[in-house]
């Protein structure tokens, strides 16, 4: 992941030809040919009452989120529990319909296809979800629910689609003595790696990484996570990592945002984000990771002490929302709202403090 | 490449065989329910043999109509007629045998009709939902408000009264509540997210709802159909009782319970022993119900 | 040093299955001393739940079957004596578990399910006229003791509108202040020693922080002693003292936070540190192989068959004693003996224990890992070229 930055940049060379004509050429988070590019991207549920299931209010899950992702990268999407970064993913996969804005994959816009239209690009981007135990149908056996998306999409002869199936067993380093068993046969490390290696089947271009190693156990983690980064290299695929753990982003994740109600609060190249985090929000993430190694701790910032918890989405606060468990709130905090501003070579922030959003980047 | 492959096929086939072994150690946990296996078993076995384990077949209709013996009419029980004879002069005990067959295939028949209507009922409203899956529940809630057996000969009433045409009125009265089971697993099934990832592969409704979620509410359904092929025989025999199912002199136990009404009590052994055939066979099916809900650990209404 | 509140010597707890008798805890020792917080850390099934649930007589028999060993509370034999273990644990001991939702009833406001732990706390029988006096209402003085008494509790775990708190349901509270209620819930029998099961587990970092904050205040503050279980090796690190690291129903090493987190001797205590990703660096290597099956767990050391420096012909023979290369600091595992110090069984550590692909690179420094993922790479298109079947488009 780390190691793609030269093709990354390599590839960016090759099309520098249209930054000129390229309207986002401005703004470096928003890169030349990415494989993904999403822009102003929300995705609103309504909140139903009374007698009618009349609308009664919405909730705003994602509210305005614009990221690219580009060729070979890994992109981290870091949160906190309702902060949208599950439904951010769900939206791109197109597993929800989103409620406005675009989700260009490969230059084509996805986010208004029907379901016809959209199984095309189904092949390209595939998720990977948190429990294989609730992802894996448990009473279908390994080989077929590996082969599923061949016969989904009425791809190669019976014999072929078996042998693919052996081979993307392999590529995952799974036994194919495995392929008659059902999942509740399998350990959860092996379980996840059978969805991996479904997500696999149909070749995609990128993989939606929806916390892929937090239901397991610590020894397994590693192992799956290697996993994922020797496919990554070997297959030049792209990830949306959606995680809460800032410690693995930091190790696998080429760029970062961080997510809070709906928003990003803070966009940086992982490096970048743990070297000087800007945003008050991404200091408390990173002050309140438990550390194991004691030398550890000389790199993460100063003890901070943290109030409260995400507050209701549904019920967001005013000015900027996450003023009322900011340290650093200032009076104009709740009343204006912050919009998201260029703090570095490819880092941005939404915050008050950075001064007046002039020269803002939000889009 | 092959030989591998079949080893791991009788590798796969060693798993199977111990989680059936698993399912059969379950099972025996609960001796009540290995007791109803062993009542459905021999009731089957009965049902298939008749012919061969009745000493009167003809009696019972067997390759032709039922004989008479007038000279024979109501014999007490005794070695040559156990459960006695009835005003015709036939054997019950046989006439009995043979009403296996009858209520075996009366609940087989309504069952199979109720789950072909009901499940798909349920998994299209479970899984679609909106106003079609609303209106496909209120259509079903419109049959379960009404008592069974109620409902039952309603439908049967202006039907011409023969066996079939209960088995028909049953039929009717049975699929909303398979519906309604279905529904409420799917909905909960609905939610895992197996489900979710099959749609993001790009798999249709219909494979989603049958390749993927059908499988998954299977044990439910095989024990409510093991429970409800013991209360489909007793409803079966109450249309049987209350003429509008087989009509005479059909060996079916409802219409032999009918028959015999109006002897009692001289006669009690003509309306008795059809009557504990009944409750036998009820009980067998429940008993074998339970034992399946405990291994499959589900809960059936 | 004095005798330690709580000691478990030699734990012996079997499950019947039908798979045959599990030997889920095989001679499990452990003391926590007063005013100490002693962690058990391992993975899922490890053994480390079994071991609360027998410490609180919550275990459930059959299918467990305590088979042997001792548990000693301030000298007390508790296991034999099931009514002396029911007292002490009504009078001494509190637990915070995992899911406040589960654990919390969801038909009862919080004031009142607090109102029955004060109660009812510290009595093992409650007479039919107590519980029907309870049922019919209070007197109002003990009434409006009993609501300070919440309130306060509630206020020092920093719920804000205790008051308001009282009067709802669970339902209507975050995770996070769920949690809070159930530490007070905890607190209100006063104990002095409070077992913790993961209590922080499903909660949001920056929440987790606060909580383990306000743990540790409250037990400073009233000088308790607490066994606090969970998997997590950065929360043991913030709220232990010492920390035993438990594998397959043993303990493999104990030691002081510092000693277990930062120099672990253990080659399964290696092998957990390194699995997780830090902020340091990130060890890819994993253990391989899985927990064995406790109905017929390997000979010897449990974690031999997944050690890389296991040796053939020690490891599979007798179970490794604890050996104590520094005071307090034991590790079970036969690379270390008894004539061993501190600095030997470190360097004897870190010569020794190599998982797979071991190497010790920092990840960080990105300038050679270049050239050898270019290396690895190229081995891997070897290894996986005769066997794969996706001939195009496996490159986009």
């Amino acid at each position: 992941m780390r190691t793609q930055d030269t093709d990354t940049s390599s590839a960016s060379t090759a099309s520098s030809g249209e930054t000129v004509t390229n309207d986002t050429a401005s703004d470096p988070h928003l890169e030349e040919d990415p494989v993904l590019k999403v822009r102003d991207l929300k995705k609103y549920y309504p909140i139903t009452g009374g007698l009618f299931k009349t609308k009664v209010g919405e909730v705003k899950a994602v509210d305005g989120v614009s990221f690219d992702v580009r060729r070979g990268e890994t992109y981290a999407i870091v949160g906190e529990s309702g902060c949208g970064k599950t439904t951010l993913g769900k939206t791109i996969a197109r597993l929800h319909a989103p409620t406005s804005g675009t989700v260009e994959f490969d230059g084509t816009d996805i986010s208004s296809l029907g379901e016809r239209e959209l199984k095309p690009i189904r092949r390209e981007i595939q998720v990977v979800y948190q429990d294989p135990t609730s992802s894996l149908n448990p009473r279908k056996r390994i080989k077929d629910i590996v082969a599923e998306p061949l016969i989904v999409h009425d791809i190669g002869s019976k014999a072929e689609r078996s042998e693919r199936v052996k081979s993307l067993l392999k590529r995952v380093d799974l036994p194919v003595d495995f392929l008659y068993r059902y999942p509740n046969e399998l350990s959860g490390g092996q379980k996840q790696r059978v969805a991996i290696a479904r997500a696999l089947t149909l070749n995609p271009t990128l993989l939606v990484l929806d916390e892929p190693t937090s239901a397991l156990d610590v020894s397994v983690q590693a192992k799956v996570i290697a996993l994922l980064e020797e496919l990554q290299r070997d297959l030049n695929l792209s990830y949306l990592l959606i995680t809460h753990d800032l410690s693995l982003t930091k190790n696998i994740a080429d760029r970062i945002g961080v997510m809070y109600l709906g928003k990003f609060m803070e966009r940086a190249n992982a490096a970048e984000l743990f070297r000087s985090p800007q945003n008050p929000y991404t200091e408390q993430l990173l002050s309140a990771i438990p550390i194991v190694e004691q030398s550890e701790a000389e790199l993460k910032p100063e003890k901070i002490q943290i109030r409260g918890e995400t507050p209701d989405p549904s019920d967001p606060p005013s000015g900027c929302s996450f003023h009322p468990r900011c340290h650093r709130a200032i009076d104009a905090c709740s009343s204006d709202e912050p919009s998201l501003v260029d703090v570095g070579a490819d880092h941005d922030s939404r915050c008050l403090l950075h001064g007046d959003g002039d020269d803002s980047s939000d889009t | 490449m092959g030989t591998l492959t079949s080893e791991n096929r009788s590798e796969a086939m060693e798993n199977r065989i111990e989680s059936a072994k698993r399912i059969a150690y379950r099972f025996r946990q609960n001796p009540l329910s290995l007791a109803g296996l062993a009542i459905i078993l021999g009731l089957v076995f009965i049902a298939v043999f008749a012919p061969y384990i009745a000493r009167h077949p003809q009696d019972a209709g067997y390759m032709g109509e039922p004989a008479v013996d007038f000279a024979n009419r109501f014999a007490e029980p005794s070695w040559e007629h156990p459960f006695g004879t009835d005003q015709a002069g036939r054997d019950i005990l046989s006439r009995v045998i043979f009403g296996t067959r009858y209520s075996l295939v009366l609940g087989v028949f309504v069952l199979t009709f109720a789950i072909g209507i009901g499940v798909p009922v349920g998994l299209v409203a479970g899984y679609v939902g909106g106003a079609l899956g609303t209106l496909l529940m209120r259509i079903t809630d419109v049959f379960l408000s009404v008592p069974p057996l109620v409902l039952a000969l309603a439908v049967a009433v202006p039907l011409q009264p023969s066996l079939r045409n209960a088995m028909i009125a049953i039929a009717i009265v049975w699929w909303p509540w398979y519906a309604r089971l279905v529904y409420g697993e799917v909905v909960s099934v609905r939610e895992e997210q197996f489900v979710e990832a099959s749609r993001g592969i790009g798999a249709s409704r219909i494979r989603i709802m049958f390749r993927e979620i059908l499988p998954n509410v299977l044990a439910p359904i095989t024990v409510k159909f093991s429970l409800d092929m013991g209360y489909a025989i007793l409803i079966g025999a109450g249309l049987g009782f209350l003429g509008l199912g087989a009509q005479p002199p059909t060996p079916e136990w409802g219409t032999m319970i009918s028959e015999g009404r109006v002897y009692l009590p001289a006669q009690w052994w003509y309306s008795t022993f059809p009557g504990l055939a009944i409750f036998i066979a009820v009980l067998g099916f429940n008993l074998l119900g339970d034992g399946l809900r405990d291994v499959f650990d589900v809960e059936v209404k | 040093m004095s005798d330690p509140l709580l000691e478990i010597s030699d734990l012996h707890v079997d499950f019947n299955t039908y798979d045959g008798r599990s030997k889920v805890i095989n001679g499990v020792d452990l003391h926590v001393d007063e005013g100490e917080t002693v962690a058990i850390v391992g993975e899922s099934g490890c053994g480390k739940s079994v071991t609360a649930e027998t410490i609180m007589s919550m275990l459930p028999q059959p299918p467990g079957e305590i088979t042997g060993g001792e548990l000693r509370y301030r000298g007390e034999e508790l296991l034999g004596d099931p009514p002396a273990h029911k007292r002490v644990k009504a009078e001494s001991m509190g637990m915070i578990f995992q899911d406040p939702m589960t654990s919390l009833s969801p038909v009862f406001t919080v004031g009142e399910m607090m109102r029955d732990v004060l109660t009812y706390n510290g009595k093992t029988e409650v007479g039919w006229l107590e519980l029907g006096k309870s049922v019919l209402g209070r007197r109002g003085a003990d009434e409006k003791a009993m609501r300070e008494r919440s309130i306060e509790l509630l206020d020092r775990l920093q719920i804000p509108d205790p008051e308001g708190v009282l009067d709802r349901y669970p339902v209507e509270l975050s995770g996070g202040m769920r949690q809070r209620v159930l530490i007070a819930m905890a607190l209100l029998g006063e104990p002095e020693f409070l077992i913790a099961d993961e209590p922080t587990t499903a909660l949001d970092v920056t929440v987790q922080d606060q909580l383990i904050e306000l743990l540790r205040e409250q037990i400073d503050r009233e000088g308790l002693s607490m066994l606090y279980i969970t998997h997590n090796l950065g929360v043991a690190r913030r709220i232990a003292d010492r920390i035993y690291v438990m594998y397959a129903g043993e303990i493999a090493e104990v030691g002081t936070r510092d000693e277990i987190l930062d120099e672990p001797l253990h080659p399964y205590s290696r092998g957990l540190i390194d699995s997780i990703p830090k902020l340091t660096a990130f060890q890819r290597e994993g253990i391989d192989g899985l927990l064995p099956d406790y109905t017929e767990p390997p000979q010897g050391c449990r974690f031999h068959p997944r050690c890389p420096a296991a040796m053939d012909g020690v490891c599979d023979g007798e179970k490794p004693p604890l050996y104590e290369p520094a005071d307090g600091h034991q590790v079970a595992c036969y690379l270390y003996d008894d004539q061993m110090n501190a600095q030997d069984a470190l360097e004897v550590a870190q010569t020794e224990i190599e998982f797979e692909g071991g190497s010790l690179d920092h990840p960080e420094v990105s300038s050679s890992l270049g050239d050898e993922t270019a290396a690895e790479s190229a081995d891997r298109t070897e290894m996986n070229e005769p066997t794969s079947g996706q001939t195009d488009g496996g490159n986009r």
